[in-house]
């Protein structure tokens, strides 16, 4: 083992001036080098010492190592001494210490037997670095990372919400396109039938000699059937049109629109000897093309599917939330309009209420009155897009009347 | 001589009514056909004692009354519960011709794009369902 001379290589040097270097080493190190006794009273105190805890040699020499120590930490120091007494060092300790001012610094410990020539343990030798400003810079890095972190995941939660909303929407529309996709493309096969077979028929008929009667009607059915087609395809674009929000929302004048669209309706009001009543209908913010569609679609409805004299009567409320379909109750907004549309047509059973808003829903045969069957399910994508809704009562043979919500 | 044939179809398209007859005519042109644009037209005929179709062939979705509660209704009428009824319709659904049958339909057909196709599953079923072809019950 090591003695003190043989760490300075003093083996030549006269004791005095062995130990004065030694001194002069502990002396000038920046860290706090204390000795004590194994009873814990302070034997040496470097300038180390001093610097970091403010208390001078005198001051401290002869005193308690407890006069560092805070309240809640003299636990250690009886910890500290069995292991000393055992031989065990103490390696970077990192506790608090408390200064001359009160001031609480955080340390590190490096505490060592100090054995004599015999190897008996007299007494501990104690490194106290001041680790505060580490300890500070070490805080503000952790607390800047877990800021980080939580911003982070705050961020990533609040992605994945927009994602996954964004997937229902696009799972959603997907299935709308399916389904529509399916449905326009049934309902095409029927026309596109009809002139197949009835082509084949004409061909026949050619073959056979050429009836001009039965050509002349073949060739009215193909004819009709195109016609059919192409009202369709119309109305299919139409429909998709209305799912692309590219138009602009303005303040729209309810009144004007109806006398718009009852303007386009002036022959069929004259041939059929229509009364018409329109009451005074709101201002409302939306899309004014789409209002125009919707009462549109509603007045020719009313006017198509007469049997009499067509009565036709127009009015808004608003609507109470006790008032409300199920389906707006939900909503965030409580206050709507409710525009009434009553007719004195032909009317429909209250139990297809619902499927009449159907894409290409139909409730009368093409013969007995045409249409595409898709004017209604028009309006209703028009109330929905304008956070609103549309809802039909009817009896056969008593009209019906169509109640139009829309947000105040 | 045998009387001729006696059909009734029930469709409410007046093009697939022209259809129907114009093929009809060209595989037996003796066939009397006769037609009623909805169930509850076809329900007013059959009622009628003197009215007495040898096969009866109708479309499912027909407006004001559809094909199977029109079905329905006919095999409540007691000359009518075994008459052979064959519905002839576009839709080739697996549960619309399950459906036909647990409703009790005779057979089920589905209406072709083509001329061709529509005059030999009609001739098949003629042929099959010919109640003169049948021992009289």
């Amino acid at each position: 083992m090591n003695d003190l001379f043989t760490d300075i290589g003093a083996t030549g040097l006269e004791a005095a001036a062995a130990q004065t270097w030694l001194a002069a080493i502990i002396h000038s190190s920046d860290d706090a080098i204390i000795s004590k006794t194994l009873d814990g009273i302070v034997s040496s105190w470097n300038e180390g010492a001093r610097r970091i805890f403010g208390y001078h040699a005198d001051e401290m020499i002869g005193q308690h190592i407890t006069k560092l120590i805070p309240p809640d930490r003299l636990e250690e120091e009886p910890a500290i001494l069995e292991r000393l007494k055992k031989g065990e060092r103490v390696d970077h300790f990192e506790t608090k210490r408390v200064t001359k001012n009160g001031i609480l610094l955080d340390i590190s410990l490096s505490i060592s037997p100090i054995r004599d020539r015999r190897g008996q343990i007299i007494g501990a030798s104690k490194i106290a670095r001041n680790i505060t400003d580490q300890k500070q810079a070490e805080r503000i890095i952790s607390e800047g990372k877990e800021r980080f972190r939580l911003e982070l995941e705050a961020t990533v939660q609040e992605r994945t919400r927009e994602l996954a909303e964004l997937n229902t929407l696009l799972a959603k529309s997907n299935h709308e396109l399916e389904q529509f996709a399916y449905i326009a493309s049934h309902d095409l096969q029927e026309p596109l039938r009809k002139i197949h077979v009835f082509s084949e028929i004409l061909e026949e008929t050619i073959s056979k000699g050429g009836d001009p009667a039965s050509m002349a009607k073949s060739l009215n059915r193909i004819k009709n059937a195109s016609v059919r087609m192409s009202r369709l395809i119309k109305d299919v674009l139409e429909y998709s049109r209305l799912s692309r929000a590219e138009l602009t929302v303005a303040s729209v004048d309810l009144n004007e629109i109806m006398k718009e669209v009852l303007a386009e309706f002036d022959l069929s009001v004259t041939e059929k000897k229509a009364l018409i009543s329109v009451g005074q209908l709101p201002v409302i913010k939306g899309i004014g093309v789409q209002f125009r569609q919707l009462f549109r679609n509603l007045i020719g409805n009313s006017l198509k599917f007469s049997q009499q004299q067509p009565c036709i009567s127009v009015s808004a409320e608003t609507a109470g939330r006790a008032e409300l379909p199920e389906v707006l109750r939900a909503n965030g907004a409580t206050k709507f309009f409710r525009i009434t549309l009553q007719d004195n047509g032909i009317g429909f059973e209250q139990q297809h209420a619902h499927t009449i808003f159907g894409i290409f829903q139909r409730l009368n045969s093409q013969d007995a009155y045409n249409g595409s069957g898709i004017g209604l399910a028009l309006c209703k994508k028009i109330a929905e897009n304008h956070g609103g809704a549309i809802t039909a009562i009817s009896e056969p043979g008593k009209g019906a009347t169509f109640n139009v919500f829309l947000p105040v | 001589m045998d009387q001729p044939l006696k059909i009734l179809l029930i469709d409410d398209d007046s093009d697939d009514r022209e259809i129907f007859s114009l093929v009809m005519q060209s595989i037996y042109p003796s066939l009397v056909t006769d037609s009623a644009i909805d169930g509850v037209e076809a329900l007013h005929k059959l009622k009628n004692d003197g009215y007495d179709p040898d096969l009866i062939f109708l479309d499912l979705n027909m407006p004001r009354m559809n094909g199977l509660d029109c079905l329905r209704n006919i095999r409540q009428i007691e000359r009518f519960t075994r008459r052979p009824v064959i519905v002839f319709s576009t839709s080739s659904n697996p549960r619309d011709i399950s459906a036909s049958h647990a409703a009790g339909a005779t057979d089920y057909i589905v209406k072709g794009n083509e001329i061709s196709t529509i005059k030999q599953s009609l001739a098949q079923v003629l042929k099959k369902y010919n109640p003169r072809s049948f021992a009289h019950e």
